[in-house]
C-alpha cells in the first residue's frame, strides 16, 4: 500500500471519472454540451480544481488550471453544484445555457463553514464559543514579520509594535488585553499546527502558507488547554496538499524601508550656547564648557576637523534600505498522497551606514529562510497520516549590541540610535580622513578626553563600525499525526494521535577591533594642527572574537484523542472528544540547577456538544491539567466551561426576518481556565526554596593576606507549598449577525475575573530581614470589554466589487485585590485597587517654579539631591499636605500604558483587473511617559554625553524666557533628578491612527497569460505604515516612551505573484 | 489490524502515565537548601562567612557615610571619579522617600542589617543544635557561636547608631508567621543597649582572646575585639545623645512608651570606663601596643619616623595597634581617592584621582608643634592663616624648602604633616627616588605645577594619611595600591575612649585620664597635656577641670582619628553636630596659577552646612516602611 507514484495517480484519475462517475449522465435525455470558466469573484482569477457536480447526482468533473471545464450530455434543466476548498459552495441552474461564467466567493463570507478550534475543527454554525477567525490573506503585507499585521485586524487582540529593527521587531499582542499583573506569562498560547510556538515563530509565518487562523478568546474556547489557556490561544493551521497536478505559486517582493519618524537635533551652535547656559544658569561662577572662539569657528565651518559639527543621526543612519522577500509553494498529489511544500526567504537590511575602510559590513542584515513540507498519506481507506516538517532559520549580522539606560542588553541597531542621542556632537569628528596621516593602517576615529578625567567620549560612529555581531537560530519541527476512523467499532468514532518534537538553537558571537582614537590639536605658534593619538597602546587593528550566548531547547509533545460524532434522527447531533496530552521541555541554558530541570505538562481534556435541530446548541468542556511547578497537592487543576447558543434564524417564528437577516446567532459561555506560567521564569518550583550555596556576594575573606576566602549562602526564594494556579473565570456573551445584503457583524461582550494571581507580599516589614520576597496567590483582577467586527461585501456588476471591514477591541482591566498596606485616610490615593493593571503612578506637576524664592518656600522637593531645586524646575503638588514631596504624593496618572482600545478599518475596491485596498489601524486610551533622563541635554554618563533635541532648544525655561509651561524645565549641566521624577509633565497620549497598509494591484488578463501557461499573475504595489495621525511628534508614537530605539519602518513595496 | 493494536498500546500507556503523578515530579531530592549549610563544617563555615559578609564596608568612602556625610571632607560638584550620592547627607538633602545610607532596608552603599541579623539568627539557631554540623568540635562550635553573637550585636549597634530606637530581632521568624508578629515595634534605646551589651557579654565568654592562626583567621572576631566594641557601645550609651537627652522627651511609640530615657545617669560613664579599661588591659596582655615605625633600609629623620608611625598605625595591615581590622574592606577606592600626583617621573600619570578634600576647619584643628590648638598657642601667631611664608631648610622634612605657602602650614604638629597633603608639603613614600627623606616627593598643587594638569581637590588638601606609603605610580598610566584591612578599632581609639569615659565618670580628671591621652600624644611626638597647656597657653589650668579636659579629649580624638570615620559619629554622640555642622565649608582657590600664591591662598566658601537639630541626629526611616508596619514610628522631624 505504501508504494505509489504521481504517475499512477494521473492514470487512475481519468479512469476513475470516466468509468464510474460519468456513467449515469449517459442516460439523460435532451442533453446539451456545456463549457464554462470559474472565476474568483474578487480577484477575477480562474479557480482551478473546483469540483463540478450535477445536483442530486455526483461529481462529474473539475476545473483545470485555467478554471475551465466542459460537461457533455447534460440535461437542460440540470443544476450544477460548484465546490472548492476555500470557496463558498455555489449552485447554478443550467437553464439551457451553453457557456457559463461562474463566480465563486471566498469561504470567509460563508456562514456554514468550519473554524479551527481547540484540537480540531467545528462548524461555525454550531459553535458557541467566542472565536475570531481571520482570513490569512488579510494578514498579507510587505513585511517579513506577521505579528506586526495583527493589531486592528484581529478582533479581540490588543497589540502594539515598539521597534522596527530587523530581528527585533515583533509586535506585542495580548488577547483581550492583559488580564494578570503577576510576573508570569501574559501573552497568548500560540499553536501552529498544534505545535507550541514562540512569537518569533508566528512572526516568520507566511500568510500564503496559512490555511486557518483562529483566536480563542473565551473560556469555552480555550478550556481544553486548561493550564495554559488563560491568556487566550492563537491557533494556526497550515495548508495541506490538494489532489491534482502540481500547482506552483511564487511571490516576490522588493521593498524600500525607511524610518517612519526620526527624532531631530538642534544645530550645534545652539548646542554649545545652551550647554554654556546650562552651566551658568545653575552656577554663575562655573567654568564654561565651550568658549566663544570654538563657537565662532564652528559657525563659520572653516575647519570641520578642528571644530567638529556632527549630526550623529545623519552620520549613522541612512535614509532608506532595500529588502527582498521570496515565497514559493507547490501543492499537488494523488489519492494516496498529497503534498504542500513551501519555501521562504526574506532578506531584511538595517538603515545603518557602513565604513568603507572596513572589510566587514556592520549594517544589519537578517536573512531568514524556512522550508515547510506537509505530506498527507491515505494509508488505508480509514487511516490518514500527516507528516509535517518545518524548519526555520535566521542568520543575522549587525552591529554589536550593548546596554540601555536600565542596564538591559539591547540589540545593535537599537544601540546605534540611542548612541546617536547620547554622544557629544562637537568635541570630535567621526573620523579623520587618511590624508592626515597617510601611513596609518587603520581608520583614525575622532575623540577627546573628558575634562578632569582620563576617559574619552563615546564616538558612536567608531562604536558602530568597529565590529559586528552574528547570530544564527534554527527551529526544526517534525510532526506526525494519525487519524483513524473507528467506524468499524461504532459509527462516528475516530481516533487521532499527534506527536511532535521541536528543536531550537541559537548562538551569537561578535568580532571587533578596538578603534584608534585621535584628537586634532591646534598649535598656534606653528599655525598647524597635528593629530594626537589618544590610545596608541589600547587600539587594535586586528579583529578579536567574543564568545556570545548559546541557547538550546527541546520540546517533545504527544496527544491522543478520541472523537465521536453521532446524529440521532434529524434533530439530535452529538459530538464528543476526549484528549490526553503530555509535554516535556528542556533547556540547556537555565543558568542554575532548578531552571535546568525539565518543564512538564500532563493533561486530560474533553468536549461534548449537542445541537437540537441546529437551533439550540450546548457545549461543555473541561481540562484537567498538571504542571510540574507546584507542590504535589496543587499539581493538578480542573478547568470546566460550558456554553449555549441559539440560531435564531432557524426558528420558524423568526421567518419574517429572512428577507433581511440571513443569520442570527446568540451565544453565551462561562468557564474557568488556568495559567501555570506564573511568577518569574526562573521561579520554577514554588514548593522548594532556592538557595545559592556558593554566593560570592555573601562570602568573606579572612587571613593575614585575606586569602582564606569562603563563599556564602544566599536565598532567592522561600519554599511555599501553597502556591498554585492562576485562574481566569470568564463570561462571554455575543451574537453573530448576517444580513442578506452582505453585512456581517460579530459582537462579543466579556467579563473575566482573574484570581489567585501570584504576587509578592508587600506587607512584610523589611525588619524581618527576608532576602527574597514572599509570594502568594493573592491578587485578583477584573477584565471586561467587548470586541466587534463588521464586514460588508457588495458586487455591483461583474467588474466592480467592494469590500469594507472594521473591527474594534475594547479591553479594560482593573485590579480588585492587591497586597498593599492599609492606607490611612489621606493616603488612599496610593492604593492600586480599582486601578487598571498597567496604570502608572507619579507626581502631579503643576508648572515650573517662577523663581528660587518660590522653590524655597514650597513643600520640600529633595529629589534633586545635590542639585538644589530652583526657579524653572518642575513644581509638584503636595497631595498629602505634609510639607514635602515624596512617594506618598504619587497618584494614578493618565491611561494605562497598554492601549485599552485597538481598532482597524479598511476597504478594498476592485474594478476589472485592478484592485485597491487600504487599511487603517489605531489605538486609543493609553498613556506613555517620555524618559527625560534619556534626552536630558548635555548630561554626561560615562563617555556618553547627550545631544540636544530640537524640541528642547525650541521650548525651554530660561531666565530670558521664563515660560512656566515650557517643554523643558530649567537647564542643568547633567541629570536633574527633580525634573526627571515620573510625573504628568512627561506624560503623553498614546492614541494614534495609522494608515497601516495600502495596496494597488493589477491582475493580468487571462488571455494574455494563456500562451505562457500561467494561471495567474498579479503585480502590485503596497505600502506599510505610511502615515500616522497623532499629537505626538517627537518620534513614532507607537514606540511609546522608548523613542530612542530603532524606529518603526515605513515600507514601499512592489511585488509579483505568479501561479502556474 | 496491526495499526489498531498500536493505537491500543499508545492509549494504554498514556492513560497509565496520566494516572501517575511521578511524571510531573521533576525535582531531584538533593537540591540545595539552607539545611545543607548545617550538615558539615566545611559548609557551615560558608554560612559563617555569610554572617560576616554584612560587616559594613567602612573602608569604602562611597559607602561609609562618615566620609561623605560630615564636615571633614568635601568633594567636587559634579563629582569626578567617585560616586558622591551619599554626600547628600552632608549637604542636608537627606529625604524620606529613599533615604541615603539606608541600613534599615539596605541601599546607597549600606548593607541590609536586618538581613544580616536574620542570617545570624539562623546560624545561631542551627549551630547551637549539636545534632547539626556533627563534625564541628565543641571548642570550635563555641567559638563560632561567640563570633556570630558578636556580629548580631554589632549589626544591632549599627542600626542603633543610625536610628536610635530599633526593633530587636532575637529569632528568625518563619515566612509563614502571622503578620501581626512580624510588625515589630521599636524598643527604647536603653533596652536596645542592654540587649547589645548582653549579647556581647555572651560572646566574650565564648571567644578566644586572639586568633591562633593568623594566616587563616586574622579578621575573625576575638574576645579582645568584642571587649573593645563593648567599650564603644557603652561609650555611646553614656554619651549625651543617648544619656538623658531631653530633646526626645516627647518621642514615644504608638502606645505612648517613651523611647528615650530623659534622666541622665552618670553610672553609664562608669560602666563605659570600666569596659574600656578591661579591654585595654586585655590588649596589653596580648601584646597590642601603639604602633612605632621601625625604620627602613635607609636612614630617615626622627620627624619622618614619627610621621610614619602615625601613618602606618592606620595603613599598615595588621600592625601592632590594630585590634579589629576588616579584611573584606580593603581601602582600594579610599586610597585612589586620597592620592595626589606627586611623582615627577610619572608626571602624566593620571591613574588615580584624589578627590577627598579635607576642609580648612579640619586643617585648623590640628595642634601646633607645641601640642596645643593653633589659636591658643601663646608663642605662635595664627591670626592670619593665609599669610605667605617661605619654608626654611630646617623645615625641609615637612615643607618644600624655599617654597612659599600659607602660614597655616607652618609650625604644626607631626600629625598634621602625616595626615594632610597640602600645597608646599613633603609627601614621603617608600619609593622616594632619593632613597632618603631629603629631596623626596613634593606636593605642589597650584595650577601649572607638577601634578596639576588635572584640577586638584576642591579645597586643595588631600587625605594623605589614608594612603599606604607603598603606593607607587607605574608606567603605562597605572599604579600600585597597597591594600590594607580597614581599621575598625585600634588601640589609640580605645585609650581615648577610656580617657573620655573616665573623665566624665569622676568629679575631676584622675591620673589615668592624663596617662592615656598622653600616651597617644607621645607617639605623635607631643608632650603631655598638662605640660603643654602649662607652657604654651594662656589657659594653663584648662586640663585641671572636667569640662576643660572634655574639650581637650574631644579635640585629641578628632585629630588622632581624623579621616578614619570617627568625627562624624563623635559629633553626634557629643551632641555637638548642631554647632559644628552649621558652619561654612571652606578651602583655598585651586583655580589660581602657580605664580599667584597670594590669590591661591584665598579662603573660598563652598557651602554653608545646615544641621537641623534634633532631626538630623538620627536617620529617617524610609516612609514606605511606616505604611507597611503600622507599629513603627518615624524619627522626630522627618
Amino acid at each position: 500500500m505504501c508504494y505509489f507514484s504521481t504517475k499512477s495517480i494521473r492514470y487512475m484519475l481519468p479512469f476513475f471519472f470516466s468509468t464510474f462517475l460519468l456513467l449515469p449522465a449517459l442516460r439523460a435525455q435532451e442533453s446539451i454540451d456545456l463549457s464554462g470558466v470559474i472565476l474568483d469573484s474578487v480577484s477575477q482569477q480562474p479557480v482551478a480544481n473546483v469540483s463540478v457536480a450535477i445536483k442530486g447526482v455526483h461529481e462529474v468533473t473539475s476545473s483545470d488550471h485555467l478554471g475551465q471545464f466542459t460537461i457533455g450530455s447534460l440535461p437542460q434543466d440540470a443544476t450544477l453544484v460548484f465546490s472548492a476548498v476555500g470557496y463558498q459552495r455555489k449552485e447554478v441552474a443550467v437553464a439551457g445555457q451553453r457557456n457559463l461564467i461562474v463566480y465563486l466567493s471566498l469561504a470567509e463570507l460563508e456562514i456554514d463553514e468550519v473554524a479551527v478550534v481547540a484540537y480540531g475543527h467545528q462548524r461555525k454554525s454550531s459553535m458557541v464559543a467566542s472565536i475570531t477567525t481571520v482570513d490569512p490573506r488579510q494578514l498579507n503585507g510587505p513585511t517579513s514579520n506577521l505579528t506586526t499585521m495583527l493589531a486592528g485586524k484581529v478582533s479581540g487582540m490588543i497589540g502594539y509594535q515598539r521597534s522596527g529593527e530587523p530581528g527585533n521587531d515583533n509586535a506585542s499582542f495580548f488577547i483581550r488585553g492583559v488580564g494578570s499583573f503577576g510576573a508570569g506569562k501574559k501573552d497568548p498560547l500560540i499553536l501552529i499546527d498544534g505545535v507550541e510556538s514562540s512569537a518569533t515563530d508566528l512572526a516568520r509565518l507566511q500568510p500564503d502558507d496559512i490555511a486557518g487562523f483562529s483566536v480563542l478568546k473565551d473560556a469555552a474556547a480555550s478550556a481544553l488547554y486548561g493550564a495554559r489557556g488563560a491568556n487566550g490561544v492563537v491557533l494556526v493551521t497550515t495548508k495541506t496538499g490538494v489532489i491534482g497536478r502540481a500547482k506552483f505559486n511564487v511571490r516576490f517582493e522588493n521593498s524600500l524601508s525607511t524610518n517612519t519618524r526620526n527624532f531631530k537635533f538642534a544645530d550645534n551652535i545652539t548646542y554649545m550656547q545652551m550647554a554654556n547656559e546650562a552651566v551658568l544658569t545653575r552656577n554663575p561662577e562655573a567654568a564654561l564648557p565651550y568658549d566663544q572662539n570654538k563657537i565662532e569657528h564652528t559657525r563659520n565651518g572653516d575647519d570641520p576637523y578642528l571644530y567638529p559639527n556632527n549630526n550623529w543621526l545623519d552620520q549613522l543612519i541612512k535614509d532608506y534600505t532595500n529588502n527582498q522577500r521570496l515565497n514559493f509553494n507547490v501543492t499537488g498529489g494523488g489519492n494516496l498522497a498529497q503534498y504542500y511544500v513551501a519555501g521562504t526567504m526574506n532578506i531584511d537590511h538595517g538603515n545603518l551606514r557602513s565604513e568603507k575602510n572596513n572589510s566587514f559590513d556592520n549594517n544589519i542584515k537578517l536573512v531568514n529562510y524556512s522550508v515547510r513540507s506537509n505530506i498527507t498519506l491515505n494509508i488505508t481507506p480509514t487511516t490518514e497520516a500527516f507528516i509535517r516538517t518545518y524548519a526555520q532559520f535566521d542568520d543575522y549580522r549587525g552591529p554589536i549590541g550593548g546596554y540601555d539606560e536600565h542596564g538591559n542588553l539591547i540589540n545593535g541597531g537599537q544601540r546605534v540610535f540611542k548612541e546617536a542621542m547620547w554622544s557629544n556632537p562637537v568635541m570630535f569628528p567621526a573620523i579623520y580622513p587618511n590624508s592626515f596621516n597617510p601611513f596609518t593602517t587603520h581608520p583614525m576615529f575622532g575623540n577627546a578626553q573628558i575634562r578632569q578625567t582620563n576617559s574619552m567620549y563615546n564616538n558612536p560612529y567608531a562604536r558602530m563600525v568597529s565590529g559586528y555581531q552574528e547570530y544564527n537560530t534554527s527551529t526544526v519541527n517534525v510532526q506526525l499525526e494519525l487519524k483513524q476512523d473507528l467506524g468499524f467499532v461504532t459509527e462516528g468514532l475516530s481516533a487521532r494521535m499527534m506527536a511532535y518534537t521541536q528543536r531550537y538553537s541559537y548562538f551569537d558571537l561578535s568580532r571587533s577591533i578596538v578603534p584608534f582614537y585621535y584628537d586634532l590639536v591646534h598649535i598656534p605658534a606653528a599655525n598647524q594642527s597635528i593629530l594626537n593619538p589618544l590610545n596608541p597602546d589600547d587600539g587594535k587593528e586586528y579583529l578579536s572574537y567574543d564568545f556570545g550566548n548559546r541557547r538550546q531547547n527541546t520540546t517533545t509533545y504527544g496527544e491522543l484523542a478520541l472523537n465521536y460524532n453521532k446524529s440521532v434522527g434529524d434533530n439530535h447531533e452529538f459530538t464528543g472528544m476526549l484528549i490526553g496530552i503530555i509535554r516535556n521541555y528542556v533547556t540547556a541554558d537555565g543558568g542554575d540547577l532548578q531552571t535546568s530541570l525539565p518543564a512538564r505538562n500532563l493533561g486530560l481534556s474533553g468536549r461534548l456538544t449537542y445541537a437540537y435541530k441546529n437551533k439550540y446548541l450546548f457545549e461543555g468542556n473541561f481540562g484537567y491539567n498538571g504542571s510540574e511547578r507546584f507542590a504535589a497537592n496543587h499539581r493538578f487543576g480542573f478547568f470546566p466551561s460550558f456554553g449555549v447558543g441559539w440560531n435564531v434564524h432557524e426558528e420558524k417564528a423568526f421567518d419574517f426576518m429572512s428577507p433581511v437577516v440571513s443569520n442570527l446567532k446568540l451565544r453565551a459561555t462561562y468557564g474557568v481556565v488556568g495559567n501555570d506560567q506564573i511568577g518569574e521564569w526562573y521561579d520554577r518550583f514554588f514548593y522548594l526554596s532556592n538557595v545559592n550555596p556558593e554566593d560570592g556576594g555573601k562570602g568573606f575573606a579572612w587571613g593575614n593576606r585575606w586569602d582564606y576566602y569562603r563563599d556564602g549562602y544566599s536565598i532567592s526564594r522561600y519554599a511555599n507549598n501553597d502556591i498554585t494556579w492562576e485562574k481566569a473565570t470568564t463570561f462571554d456573551a455575543g451574537f453573530d449577525l448576517g444580513l442578506v445584503n452582505g453585512l456581517n457583524v460579530i459582537f462579543d461582550y466579556y467579563h473575566s475575573i482573574r484570581n489567585q494571581i501570584l504576587m509578592y507580599r508587600s506587607t512584610i516589614p523589611s525588619s524581618m530581614g527576608f532576602q527574597a520576597g514572599v509570594q502568594a496567590n493573592f491578587g485578583k483582577a477584573e477584565n471586561r470589554g467587548f470586541d466587534i467586527s463588521i464586514d460588508y461585501n457588495k458586487s455591483y456588476s461583474n467588474s466592480l466589487w467592494t469590500q469594507f471591514r472594521a473591527n474594534m477591541t475594547y479591553a479594560a482591566n482593573k485590579l480588585l485585590v492587591n497586597e498593599e498596606p492599609e492606607y490611612p485616610e489621606g493616603l488612599k490615593h496610593l492604593s492600586k485597587v480599582g486601578q487598571p493593571l498597567r496604570q502608572e503612578y507619579g507626581l502631579i506637576a503643576e508648572r515650573l517654579f517662577v523663581d528660587d524664592i518660590e522653590a524655597n518656600n514650597s513643600p520640600t522637593q529633595n529629589f534633586g539631591g545635590l542639585i538644589p531645586t530652583m526657579g524653572g524646575d518642575i513644581k509638584y503638588r503636595d497631595i498629602n499636605g505634609d510639607g514635602q514631596i515624596t512617594d506618598m504624593d504619587k497618584v494614578p496618572l493618565g491611561f494605562p500604558t497598554d492601549p485599552e482600545i485597538v481598532y482597524g478599518f479598511g476597504f478594498s475596491v476592485g474594478y476589472k483587473n485592478f484592485d485597491v485596498s487600504a487599511f487603517f489601524q489605531g489605538s486609543a486610551r493609553s498613556s506613555f511617559f517620555i524618559d527625560p533622563g534619556n534626552i536630558t541635554p548635555f548630561a554626561l554618563n560615562g563617555g556618553y554625553q547627550n545631544g540636544l533635541l530640537k524640541v528642547i532648544a525650541n521650548d525651554y525655561w530660561s531666565e530670558d524666557n521664563p515660560n512656566l509651561h515650557a517643554f523643558w524645565p530649567r537647564l542643568t549641566d547633567g541629570f536633574n533628578n527633580n525634573n526627571a521624577q515620573r510625573s504628568n509633565w512627561w506624560m503623553r497620549n498614546g492614541a494614534f491612527v495609522r494608515l497601516k497598509s495600502v495596496e494597488l494591484g493589477y491582475n493580468m488578463p487571462q488571455r494574455l497569460l494563456e500562451s505562457f501557461k500561467i494561471s495567474n499573475l498579479r503585480i502590485y504595489m503596497s505600502g506599510l505604515n505610511l502615515y500616522a495621525w497623532s499629537k505626538f511628534k517627537l518620534w513614532d508614537v507607537e514606540m511609546g516612551g522608548d523613542g530612542l530605539g530603532y524606529p518603526i519602518q515605513a515600507v514601499y513595496n512592489i511585488g509579483i505573484n505568479v501561479g502556474f | 489490524m496491526k495499526f489498531r493494536n498500536s493505537i491500543q498500546i499508545i492509549l494504554a500507556t498514556s492513560i497509565l502515565s496520566l494516572s501517575s503523578c511521578n511524571y510531573l515530579d521533576v525535582t531531584p531530592d538533593n537540591l540545595p537548601t539552607i539545611d545543607n549549610a548545617f550538615t558539615r563544617r566545611s559548609e557551615a563555615i560558608k554560612f559563617l562567612a555569610t554572617c560576616y559578609s554584612y560587616l559594613p564596608n567602612d573602608g569604602e568612602p562611597t559607602q561609609n557615610v562618615a566620609y561623605m556625610g560630615g564636615d571633614e571632607l568635601w568633594y567636587d560638584f559634579p563629582a569626578v571619579s567617585i560616586n558622591t550620592t551619599n554626600w547628600n547627607v552632608a549637604r542636608g538633602t537627606q529625604q524620606v522617600t529613599d533615604p541615603y545610607v539606608n541600613y534599615w532596608d539596605g541601599g546607597f552603599g549600606a548593607k541590609n542589617m536586618f538581613q544580616a541579623i536574620r542570617d545570624c539568627n539562623i546560624f545561631l539557631e542551627n549551630v547551637a543544635d549539636e545534632n547539626k554540623v556533627r563534625d564541628l568540635s565543641i571548642d570550635e562550635r563555641t567559638r563560632w557561636l561567640g563570633e556570630v553573637e558578636f556580629l548580631k550585636a554589632y549589626y544591632h549597634f549599627v542600626l542603633l547608631r543610625h536610628y536610635g530606637p530599633i526593633p530587636i530581632s532575637d529569632e528568625s521568624l518563619p515566612v509563614t508567621a502571622p503578620i501581626e508578629e512580624m510588625q515589630q515595634k521599636r524598643v527604647p534605646v536603653d533596652e536596645a543597649f542592654d540587649f547589645i551589651v548582653g549579647l556581647l557579654d555572651s560572646a566574650i565568654d565564648k571567644l578566644p582572646p586572639t586568633v591562633a592562626s593568623p594566616v587563616t583567621d586574622l579578621g575573625r572576631i576575638t574576645k579582645l575585639i568584642a571587649m573593645g566594641i563593648k567599650a564603644k557601645v557603652l561609650l555611646y550609651a553614656a554619651s549625651p545623645l543617648f544619656n538623658g537627652n531631653s530633646d526626645y522627651d516627647t518621642f514615644t511609640d504608638k502606645e505612648g512608651n517613651a523611647l528615650f530615657n530623659p534622666v541622665y545617669d552618670n553610672s553609664k560613664w562608669t560602666k563605659a570606663a570600666e569596659a574600656a579599661k578591661e579591654a585595654i588591659d586585655m590588649a596589653h596582655q596580648y601584646g597590642v601596643k601603639l604602633y612605632e615605625f621601625p625604620g627602613t633600609t635607609f636612614p630617615i629623620s626622627e620627624t619622618t619616623k614619627t610621621q610614619m608611625s602615625i601613618r602606618n598605625a592606620v595603613t599598615e595591615a595588621w600592625n601592632s595597634e590594630i585590634i579589629w581590622g576588616n579584611p573584606n574592606s580593603r581601602t582600594w577606592q579610599l586610597q585612589y581617592s586620597s592620592m595626589a600626583q606627586i611623582d615627577p617621573n610619572n608626571a602624566g600619570n593620571n591613574s588615580v584621582h584624589g578627590t577627598m578634600a579635607p576642609t580648612i576647619k579640619i586643617v585648623e584643628q590640628f595642634y601646633t608643634k607645641n601640642g596645643v590648638p593653633i589659636y591658643d598657642d601663646k608663642t605662635l601667631d595664627f591670626s592670619n592663616i593665609a599669610q605667605l611664608r617661605t619654608a626654611t631648610h630646617d623645615e625641609r622634612f615637612n615643607l618644600i624648602e624655599g617654597y612659599q605657602t600659607a602660614r597655616l602650614h607652618f609650625d604644626r604638629e607631626d600629625r598634621f604633616y602625616a595626615s594632610v597633603g597640602f600645597d608646599g608639603g613633603i609627601w614621603f613614600m617608600e619609593n622616594t627616588p632619593s632613597l632618603s627623606d631629603e629631596d623626596t616627593f613634593q606636593a605642589k598643587f597650584r595650577l601649572g605645577e607638577l601634578g596639576s594638569s588635572q584640577l586638584v581637590t576642591i579645597t586643595t588638601y588631600y587625605t594623605k594619611k589614608l594612603v599606604n606609603w607603598k603606593f607607587a605610580f607605574k608606567d603605562g598610566n597605572s599604579n600600585h595600591i597597597e591594600e590594607y584591612p580597614f581599621p575598625m578599632l585600634r588601640l589609640a581609639d580605645l585609650y581615648l575612649m577610656y580617657a573620655e569615659a573616665l573623665n566624665e565618670s569622676e568629679e575631676r580628671p584622675t591620673a589615668d585620664v592624663y596617662r592615656y591621652i598622653d600616651l597617644v600624644r607621645e607617639r605623635a611626638g607631643l608632650k603631655g597635656v598638662r605640660e603643654s597647656w602649662q607652657e604654651f597657653t594662656l589657659d594653663p589650668t584648662k586640663p585641671e577641670s572636667k569640662a576643660g579636659m572634655r574639650e581637650i579629649i574631644q579635640q585629641e580624638r578628632n585629630i588622632e582619628l581624623c579621616f578614619e570615620g570617627a568625627r562624624f559619629w563623635d559629633l553626634r554622640r557629643w551632641k555637638l553636630a548642631a554647632t559644628e555642622l552649621n558652619k561654612n565649608i571652606t578651602g583655598w582657590d585651586r583655580t589660581q596659577d602657580k605664580d599667584h600664591p597670594e590669590l591661591f591662598y584665598t579662603e573660598n566658601t563652598f557651602f554653608a552646612q545646615r544641621f537641623i537639630a534634633p532631626r538630623d541626629y538620627f536617620w529617617p526611616i524610609k516612609e514606605s516602611n511606616l505604611l507597611v508596619n503600622p507599629n513603627l514610628v518615624q524619627n522626630p522631624g522627618w
